[in-house]
């Protein structure tokens, strides 16, 4: 009874993986047609959408934004958009598990590594987007593979209750003042946090070791993923959590709760969101538009309006918080965070439990 | 001849859960030795002679026997109380008691740590407590606010076995001269054995399996175990299937063994208590000491509801979090916003889900339990293990089975990315609680009352229809408010399976912690338990219409 079954599912798997080669092969055909497509017409307007006629989009938060822009988009372009909206964690669990049948076409995440390795597995589909010259550099793949059309910065997020001297630079933070009283977004849980740690490594070396050691034995603790640790800055469990994300301070800061950020002098990261079209997508066309759209200028003032800093150089940021210019950024790159990240975090995790 | 339909029934219903249950969670074991597609061979597993993973699985099983106890240290004195002394005339309390279950998790535990956090709630109130807050947040911690969670379980359970056990053969030991503590250790305790061990099993699995507290309290502290692994390497990059689905496995081979040991414990002895003789409700009553019932009745529902929804409830109407607790920093606007924005529509979403998932899981419930509770075989035992897998493993590896089985190019079921999903989703997570419930029943009831019928001439269906369904409707509709309640807040299946542009309450409160604020995620989270108490309290009317023929 049960002999058959187990061939059947064997047989099933294989020919899972068989359907799933080529489709591959297919659609990177169609990629090179429709990116050349796409440079002839630059000007393809609203309505002429062949493929399903559905956007399908797994997008990473902050909530309130995901949805703006997709709605603004669908107004401007007429394109039905199915968005799957959940945590960097949410998005990529989906799609690990969605490999033998992929559903998305557009997937945003709010951290650069795991689009890194998906360029590498060749799972996404490049596209030249006309606005990609405006972006910072760095922020965007050179390749044209994704784009980071949004980025939050990491500061010292502290309760201005708490707090009377705002801190300046992380050392500050093995002070008295914030001794038991001091949180670091967990970096098993915050793809943000996790950046951090390691770049932070790269710049400063054992010195970086150094001041981990020190702030650990001032009480640094870890506190889940970046608004649970927020929010104990909030209600007062906390008076600091460093290396938290900027734009959810400001937010808060809006709805009157008594924080504020401050940014490091000796630098910090900037983590850029990336966008980009997978290879197995089915509305290739809708979905380059949709990359357009959240690098024009609608797109652009949507993101500056939540708070987050805007991927185009030609774009201010919202007037209530930090500039790009006022942040010091640490000095690393992406590669190295992509090999080392995980014993950094391992010893990082040593240190501090 | 007269032996096809039955045959066919049961073959029939083991295809549905082998459909259900056993190939999805195939899947993922043969992705664990398949990373890449290919046959790597079991060298994988051998991860599992790691020390990290060692502790992990050691601290996984301490934590689950401690809440084994917690929970019946917990519900014992209750279910006794309510079973069989005054207090059962009010039916309320019942209900009271399961609001700690149909509290998600996350939310329950994430109230108990913003009540005992430095600054926290319990400082605010009664700043004497800062002296005895700092244990909260150790491995006690976890079983306590687990317990809490789990102990209306265990309770329900047990209340039931005990009013079965009825009153006669007390009063036989009453007659034979036996004290109190004599009955309660030669008629009770073992009486009482086969529906207490049924519940103590399904709440050790349940704690092993349960992702919510460990995943909010347990990385806090730094108390890993096998669910918040599991969780880490399905939802934070690195992703890595297969050491997940490899956990998976271990989780699944420690359930195994402990159901397989309960069986054999059970099997040993059956006794059946409902024999259709007239039945008398047994009573012991207080009298007096009546009042220390209440004791430790309210003292229980304080640590179970107080605490957590004094947390609740501060963070839903307080304006500034930051602020406080004070009587000018209260708003409304948190409910208000929740029902004039996208909160509605989630929490409507999950009603209409949670119901439908609830009765078709009822449906399959009865279905399977009768068949399951007929027979012994080789088939019936795999029927009853499939139908306990799902709630032996975190709800993240049957989610991940779930997608691999109804994504799969070659299947014909159009429902993935549908609502229908998510249906199936709960009702895979949740039939054991409705076979498991039914069964719990059905295992008490004796054969006298089933030949009673046969000689009368009954055919299986009137037999079915008339003697068996009425006498296990209590457990059918257990069985359905309990899917139901739980279905309301399923996390964890929602977050992954849901179909784009759709939210449920449970989502929209993660959402809202993750991303959004706190206080509108606990405003969603206080509408939600209070509308599911009301759907239990109209139930829990009907359930008791239905038991009238015991009074």
């Amino acid at each position: 009874m049960k002999q058959p079954k187990v061939t059947g599912l064997a047989l099933g798997l294989g020919l899972l993986t068989l359907t799933a080669c080529a489709q591959t092969e297919m659609e990177q055909d169609n990629a090179g047609d429709t990116s050349t497509d796409n440079q002839t017409e630059e000007t393809n307007t609203a309505g002429d959408v062949e493929e399903t006629g559905e956007l399908t989009i797994y997008t990473a938060g902050p909530g309130g934004m995901a949805e703006q822009l997709v709605e603004a988009f669908e107004e401007k372009t007429g394109i039905d958009v199915q968005m799957y909206q959940g945590t960097t964690g949410d998005v990529l669990g989906r799609l690990e598990a969605e490999q033998g049948n992929p559903i998305a076409d557009v997937v945003v995440l709010a951290s650069m590594p795991p689009a890194m390795q998906f360029k590498e597995d060749g799972m996404i589909m490049p596209y030249e987007s006309e606005y990609a010259d405006q972006l910072h550099d760095g922020w965007y793949d050179e390749d044209h593979h994704y784009y980071g059309f949004s980025a939050a910065a990491l500061g010292i997020s502290y309760n201005t209750n708490m707090v009377d001297e705002a801190p300046t630079d992380w050392s500050d933070l093995t002070g008295e003042a914030f001794a038991d009283q001091l949180a670091i977004p967990d970096p098993q849980q915050s793809g943000t946090a996790r950046d951090f740690v390691a770049a932070y490594i790269q710049q400063e070396g054992d010195a970086g070791w150094e001041l981990f050691e020190e702030l650990s034995e001032n009480g640094l603790s870890l506190e889940g993923a970046n608004n649970p640790a927020l929010q104990t800055v909030i209600s007062g469990a906390n008076s600091a959590v460093m290396a938290g994300v900027d734009y959810m301070v400001y937010n808060n800061i809006e709805g009157g709760e008594p924080i504020d950020i401050a940014f490091p002098e000796s630098g910090t990261t900037i983590t850029p969101r990336p966008a980009f079209v997978l290879d197995s997508a089915q509305n290739v066309d809708s979905a380059q538009k949709y990359i357009d759209f959240i690098l024009s200028d609608r797109g652009q003032e949507i993101v500056a309006d939540n708070y987050l800093l805007p991927g185009r150089t030609d774009i201010d940021a919202h007037e209530d918080r930090a500039p790009l210019e006022d942040i010091a950024e640490l000095d690393f790159d992406w590669d190295y965070l992509e090999e080392n990240g995980q014993d950094i975090i391992n010893d990082f995790i040593s240190i501090v439990r | 001849m007269r032996n096809a339909i039955p045959t066919l029934n049961k073959w029939a219903a083991l295809a549905v859960l082998i459909i259900l249950v056993f190939i999805p969670l195939s899947l993922v074991l043969l992705r664990s030795v398949t990373p890449d597609g290919a046959f790597e061979g079991f060298a994988a597993f051998s991860i599992l002679f790691e020390e990290q993973y060692r502790t992990i699985l050691f601290n996984s099983l301490l934590l689950g026997l401690g809440v084994v106890v917690g929970a019946s240290v917990l519900a014992a004195p209750l279910a006794f109380f309510m079973a069989r002394t005054e207090l059962r005339k009010h039916r309320w309390i019942d209900i009271v008691l399961i609001i700690p279950f149909m509290t998600p998790p996350y939310i329950g535990a994430m109230g108990w740590i913003l009540s005992m956090q430095p600054n926290g709630y319990a400082q605010q109130v009664a700043p004497f407590l800062s002296a005895i807050t700092p244990y909260f947040f150790t491995y006690f911690g976890m079983v306590l606010v687990m317990s809490l969670h789990l102990f209306p379980f265990i309770y329900l359970i047990m209340r039931n076995t005990l009013e079965n056990i009825g009153g006669r053969m007390e009063e036989a030991g009453v007659i034979h001269g036996g004290n109190f503590f004599y009955r309660m250790k030669r008629i009770i305790i073992p009486l009482f054995f086969s529906g207490y061990s049924m519940g103590a099993l399904l709440v050790f699995v349940k704690t092993i399996g349960e992702f919510g507290t460990p995943v909010t309290l347990g990385n806090r502290i730094g108390f890993y175990v096998l669910t918040s692994e599991i969780h880490r390497y399905t939802s934070v990059w690195p992703l890595d299937f297969g050491t997940a689905a490899i956990l998976s496995t271990m989780l699944l081979s420690v359930s195994m063994t402990i159901w397989y040991i309960q069986q054999w414990l059970v099997s040993r002895r059956h006794d059946k208590v409902v024999s259709g003789k007239g039945q008398t409700k047994a009573f012991t009553p207080l009298g007096k000491y009546q009042f220390l019932a209440w004791f430790y009745l309210f003292g229980v529902l304080g640590l179970a509801i107080g605490v957590p929804y004094f947390s609740v409830i501060s963070t839903a109407f307080l304006e500034v979090q930051g602020d406080g607790l004070a009587w000018s920093n209260l708003t409304t606007a948190h409910m208000v916003q929740l029902f004039t924005g996208s909160g509605l529509e989630a929490l409507l979403n999950s009603v209409w889900l949670a119901a439908i998932a609830a009765t078709i899981s009822a449906a399959i419930g009865i279905w399977v339990a009768i068949i399951i509770m007929r027979k012994k075989g080789i088939g019936e035992k795999t029927m009853d293990f499939l139908s306990l897998a799902p709630n032996t493993v975190p709800g993240i590896v049957v989610v991940v089975g779930l997608i691999l089985f109804w994504n799969a190019p070659w299947n014909p079921g159009m429902i993935y990315n549908t609502w229908m999903m998510l249906v199936a989703t709960y009702v895979v997570l949740y039939l054991p609680f409705t076979v498991q419930n039914i069964k719990a029943i059905y295992g008490q009831l004796g054969d006298s009352l089933f030949n009673a019928a046969k000689m009368s001439g009954a055919k299986p269906v009137y037999i079915l229809r008339t003697v068996l369904i009425p006498l296990i409707l209590p457990g059918i509709l257990a069985g359905w408010i309990m899917t139901f309640t739980i279905s309301m807040r399923e996390l964890v299946g929602s977050l992954i399976l849901r179909p784009p542009n759709m939210h449920t309450s449970a989502t929209f409160i993660y959402s809202q912690f993750e991303q959004g604020t706190a206080a509108l995620g606990m405003a969603m989270a206080l509408v939600s338990v209070g509308f599911t108490t009301i759907v239990l309290i109209v139930v829990e009317r009907f359930k008791n219409r239905s038991q009238a023929y015991r009074q």
